[in-house]
């Protein structure tokens, strides 16, 4: 049974994964307060780290083509502990989209509204995601490419902009930080933006590819997501130094300093439309899955009707979140990290080993 | 289904939600209810829990006042002033006291009374980087005396003091990126804790009816209270020893005659090294290109000897002044150079144990300074008037 039955293409599934990584890309204040000048460091740990994760989603993917992540919980843990489990990711999700939503806000806040109340910005967008939502997963994945191709051309002239104020030597000293920030900035940069891969798992039914495109389309689209991440982290350590790490926003802050001549500067309506545009299409993303999730455990034939009560429940949670964003980033240091493992590396391991000692899937009779 | 005209009433209504919320009407800024700053001063105030605050604004102008300099600069610029704890209180009674919003977004530049200076400006700064209106870009200057007099000044070359001061930095940051410290160059000088963070000085001086702004050197601060300054000629000898410094004169003279260059383009490369008995060595390596500017005299000397004897001296003199500076700079126990950050960079383990004495190890540095100086052109004329044949 497939609750939404629009089909997408390889190419906008890598799109789809591309995006999904370049939207953290923006918000990366989380790392660069721990790991400083060394944080492009901790990005390619982070990507050595996730390749095997990212291998295993596409195994997954590959064993159960036509499954989505409920079902595979449901057949390899029997309906009710999968459902259970199930539950579990739904509230995963939940939180997820209600957590890049608040982002929006208050960043869209930072960046270029402050005194609209973001409740505004919040149930506008809100609203707009929830009719993307509604005509699935086919809409919400056609504008990847679109998304991806300005964000990449926002990152080149971003680069180039700021390419007379690039300082090498801020990269100096490398490998001073205690070792354990390294492991603490990996964790992060792997949990946050990387294993939160783990909602394409929702998206499998609607992704037709043999077993090699998959590959194909999975890793490259992760490749390009993390090029963008280690740009945008290296650029803004070659142009902010020392200073990086009190700055909220790094990448605001460097486009700001653009300055060629009196014409080109104040540049940072680029963050601004990157930030919207990116976080727009994750959130959607996320929304989707979320009530896709929802859907499953419920096993209803449409997810149509959920889609406003959903929405609504996002918005209301995304308010009550956290108390302030001082409480959101040291729980997006401390705590998220360590909570994400289980729904993004344990539980996904722990699938694959049971489903492979129950030698699942079981081979249909022709 | 929905029949097909709620569903286009629905679409209809949405576009409208949509226009209405997304143009956020809450942050409209009218160009009539906004003061915009080009200039913000702060100075020592007669209460010490205080300090004075100055504001200038561009008045925009009406198209019929055309008569020129004859008007009184009132009409350009409007000052306000008040007293205050911290910069947020200053701002927040400036807006309950004037018509207008006051506009941080295109501040010029960040005026220290010298004395302020002298007490420490850190935690003056902060609202500066935290607004989000404000940008790190701004400049920062220090003016001897008072800031609001710098803000005050009338000028014959420019109506707005702000924006004078500030082209003029900007004019000087082609020569060298260090004579435009940014609000952001300043807090990573602070951060990086053992360098001592160098800012423009400018001095106020009566002419007549008007005033003159000028450049009169470099303040010098240790951690964020200004000790001393560099003048104008230290100023050079530090610029040329950071290197990538374009279009800037050197002036030599000895009894022969005389001398001007100008560089094209010099460099400086750095080099710390641990001595042997645990103190720091420091090897500049100055290449430069120099193009013949002026020369006077050297009546006595031969054309062929000429040029080798301009490339002596020109590298002496920028020898001569780089050593000057770094005496300034090692008199005041002050790392204007940034040798500490450098040491850290390239001995990050050993330096953990010199960063609390590095005072006592900036000012037994051992700095060598090489020069090499290629003269490829000689301008228009090969030779001065009056030189002697062969």
């Amino acid at each position: 049974m497939r609750i939404d039955k629009t089909q997408i293409s390889g190419v906008q599934f890598m799109f789809t994964v591309t995006c999904f990584i370049q939207s953290s890309s923006l918000l990366t204040a989380f790392l660069s307060e721990i790991t400083k000048q060394d944080s492009w460091l901790a990005v390619l740990f982070g990507v050595v780290v996730c390749l095997p994760l990212i291998w295993l989603y596409r195994t997954l993917m590959v064993m159960f083509p036509d499954y989505n992540l409920i079902q595979i919980l449901e057949e390899v843990y029997s309906p009710v502990v999968g459902k259970t489990i199930g539950i579990s990711y739904a509230w995963f999700f939940i939180t997820l989209t209600a957590l890049n939503l608040s982002d929006m806000g208050s960043f869209s806040k930072l960046t270029l509204m402050k005194r609209t109340p973001d409740v505004v910005l919040i149930v506008t967008c809100m609203l707009v995601m929830a009719w993307a939502v509604k005509y699935g997963i086919r809409l919400i994945t056609q504008y990847s490419a679109l998304f991806v191709f300005v964000a990449f051309s926002i990152l080149i002239a971003s680069v180039l902009l700021v390419l007379n104020q690039i300082n090498l030597q801020n990269f100096l000293p490398m490998f001073d930080l205690p070792a354990i920030k390294y492991v603490q900035g990996t964790h992060i940069i792997s949990t946050i933006p990387f294993g939160e891969l783990v909602t394409l798992l929702m998206i499998t039914p609607n992704v037709k590819l043999t077993r090699r495109d998959t590959t194909k389309y999975l890793f490259g689209g992760f490749t390009l997501g993390w090029i963008t991440v280690l740009v945008v982290i290296s650029r803004d350590i070659a142009v902010l130094g020392n200073t990086l790490p009190i700055f909220t926003l790094p990448t605001l802050v460097t486009l700001r300093l653009v300055n060629l001549g009196e014409a080109l500067s104040r540049v940072e309506i680029l963050f601004a439309i990157m930030l919207i545009m990116l976080l727009f299409f994750k959130i959607t993303f996320l929304y989707y899955v979320s009530v896709i999730t929802v859907a499953q455990i419920m096993k209803t034939k449409s997810y149509r009707h959920l889609i406003l009560a959903a929405g609504a429940l996002i918005t209301a949670y995304s308010f009550t979140l956290y108390p302030s964003p001082l409480h959101h980033a040291a729980s997006a240091k401390e705590i998220t990290p360590i909570l994400w493992t289980f729904f993004e590396i344990l539980m996904p391991l722990l699938t694959f080993v049971i489903a492979k000692l129950r030698k699942l899937p079981k081979e249909k009779e022709v | 289904m929905i029949p097909r005209r709620f569903r286009l009433l629905a679409v209809f209504l949405l576009s409208l939600l949509l226009m209405i919320f997304l143009s956020g009407c809450w942050d409209e800024h009218e160009l009539h209810t906004l003061f915009i700053v080009t200039g913000v001063a702060l100075d020592e105030s007669d209460d010490p829990e205080k300090m004075d605050i100055t504001v200038q604004i561009a008045k925009s102008q009406s198209k019929s006042s055309r008569s020129g300099d004859t008007e009184p600069q009132e009409n350009y610029i409007i000052l306000l002033k008040n007293k205050s704890g911290t910069m947020m209180e200053g701002l927040m009674e400036f807006n309950r006291d004037s018509s207008r919003t006051l506009m941080l977004n295109h501040n010029q530049v960040l005026l220290f009374g010298s004395s302020l200076a002298k007490q420490g400006i850190k935690d003056h700064i902060d609202l500066f980087m935290r607004d989000q209106d404000s940008r790190m870009e701004v400049l920062m200057i220090v003016v001897d005396g008072r800031g609001e007099e710098a803000l005050a000044a009338k000028l014959s070359q420019d109506r707005i003091s702000g924006m004078f001061i500030s082209r003029v930095i900007r004019t000087m940051s082609s020569v060298s990126s260090y004579y435009q410290v940014r609000m952001l160059d300043f807090v990573s000088r602070l951060l990086e804790e053992t360098t001592s963070p160098v800012v423009p000085i400018v001095t106020v001086t009566k002419k007549g009816k008007m005033e003159e702004i000028k450049i009169t050197g470099m303040a010098v601060f240790k951690g964020d209270k200004m000790i001393d300054r560099l003048s104008n000629d230290e100023t050079l000898g530090y610029i040329w020893a950071m290197g990538d410094v374009k279009h800037c004169n050197v002036v030599t003279s000895t009894e022969v005659g005389k001398a001007v260059f100008q560089i094209i383009k010099l460099d400086c490369k750095r080099d710390v090294k641990i001595r042997q008995d645990g103190g720091i060595g420091v090897k500049l390596s100055v290449n430069t290109t120099l193009s013949v500017g002026e020369i006077s005299g050297f009546s006595e000397t031969t054309s062929e000897e000429l040029m080798p004897y301009l490339v002596k001296i020109a590298q002496e003199e920028i020898k001569r002044k780089i050593m000057n500076s770094f005496e300034t700079a090692r008199r005041l126990n002050a790392d204007i150079y940034g040798f500490g950050t450098s040491v850290y960079r390239k001995y990050p383990k050993e330096w953990k144990s010199m960063k609390d004495s590095w005072d006592e190890i900036f000012s037994d540095i051992e700095l060598n300074v090489q020069v090499k100086a290629h003269i490829p052109v000689t301008g228009q004329i090969t030779q001065p008037l009056g030189m002697k044949e062969e």
